[in-house]
């Protein structure tokens, strides 16, 4: 990796508790159109995973919060992935000023103000 | 209370608004909270320091520790692209969140900041320094630490060169890697110091890297840990009596 390189498919966000236990979500997306995609296992678009045991329980993208921030709510201890379509994404999505049908692309997960999780 | 990391502390923070929120949390009353924040930024000139920290709740007081990055008043002498910064406050035990302000939004400015709550910890005493170079990886020695003090650390680099490997006796805390731009990364000593000195803290992996580091000691409330006790052996001579 280097600075201007391109993210290629698919972008991951993480955070890690106190024990180093990890919520994750990996987000798929075609690397020409940069549009979200389900490529992902299970042809989903988005796979949320949290570590059994991890502090963390849900991701929220914008400033936490708000009413219009998207959360995601992870699996618990002992279940498998979540998995999310290009749809549920959007339509978790569509309450981000600016984003009326969602995000579209990766570019605008990527760039969503704020990522974090409790 | 001996020196412990809190299970109050939050999830990072990360995102390309020019302010930073942690999600919610509870520090205890009297608790150090720590912020490691980190910066990219779109020419190598920009100075990316924090103009204020602020949060929800009974408002707290935040003082700058430790800074590297362009800003000529960066612990020891500017650094270089990207920013790494340490910052301080005191848990007054209601839930908070925090909000750290910086420079720049959008494309190019990611940034990332972790809260780490302490508690039995020196909320006055603070040993900090400082390190930047376009070269190779982070590394530093903090002197004069005490035994029983965490040490943590926070670096920036402009490179990008990847996700890291804390050295020896060292952990990642979390990192922020945005292909292209920056990568982030904060780490701590994975226990305690058993002995009081100088502390190296440096990343292993990937080299190449184009840096500033920012560390700091935390210590124990009530100052240096006790060495560990030699055990006493005295002679038990048996009376006459005892041996029919």
């Amino acid at each position: 990796m280097a600075k201007g390189d391109v993210q290629q498919s698919p972008w991951r966000w993480f955070a890690r508790d106190n024990d180093g236990l990890q919520i994750w979500v990996d987000v798929y997306f075609n690397n020409a159109t940069r549009q979200l995609t389900n490529t992902g296992p299970g042809s989903r678009c988005a796979i949320l995973h949290r570590d059994s045991g991890c502090a963390y329980t849900t991701l929220v993208f914008e400033p936490p919060g708000l009413p219009t921030s998207p959360q995601l709510v992870a699996p618990a201890d002992g279940q498998a992935d979540r998995t999310f379509t290009v749809n549920q994404i959007r339509n978790a999505s569509n309450t981000i000023p600016g984003f009326p049908n969602g995000w579209q692309t990766i570019e605008d997960v990527i760039n969503t103000s704020n990522i974090t999780a409790f | 209370m001996a020196l412990a990391i809190d299970a109050s502390t939050p999830a990072k923070a990360t995102g390309t608004g020019t302010a930073i929120t942690t999600a919610s949390f509870t520090p205890p009353n009297g608790s150090l909270i720590v912020l490691e924040f980190g910066s990219n930024n779109n020419t190598a000139g920009t100075d990316t320091s924090i103009s204020s920290v602020t949060n929800t709740g009974t408002a707290i007081t935040w003082t700058r520790r430790a800074r590297k990055n362009t800003n000529a008043s960066s612990t020891g002498g500017a650094g270089t692209a990207g920013g790494a910064e340490i910052w301080t406050g005191v848990g007054t035990g209601g839930a908070i969140t925090v909000t750290a302000n910086g420079v720049g939004s959008g494309l190019s400015f990611e940034k990332m900041l972790k809260a780490i709550v302490f508690t039995g910890a020196d909320t006055t005493t603070f040993n900090v320094t400082a390190a930047s170079s376009g070269t190779l990886l982070p590394t530093v020695a903090l002197a004069s630490c005490l035994a029983g003090s965490y040490v943590l650390a926070m670096s920036s680099d402009w490179a990008q060169k990847g996700l890291g490997t804390a050295g020896t006796a060292q952990t990642i805390v979390d990192e922020f890697d945005v292909t292209g731009q920056v990568t982030l990364h904060a780490w701590r000593t994975t226990s305690v110091l058993g002995a009081g000195g100088s502390q190296t803290m440096n990343l292993t992996a990937v080299t190449g890297q184009n840096w500033n580091l920012c560390v700091m000691e935390v210590r124990d409330s009530g100052g240096a840990a006790a060495p560990p006790q030699t055990p006493q052996w005295h002679d038990q001579s048996v009376p006459r009596s005892a041996t029919r």
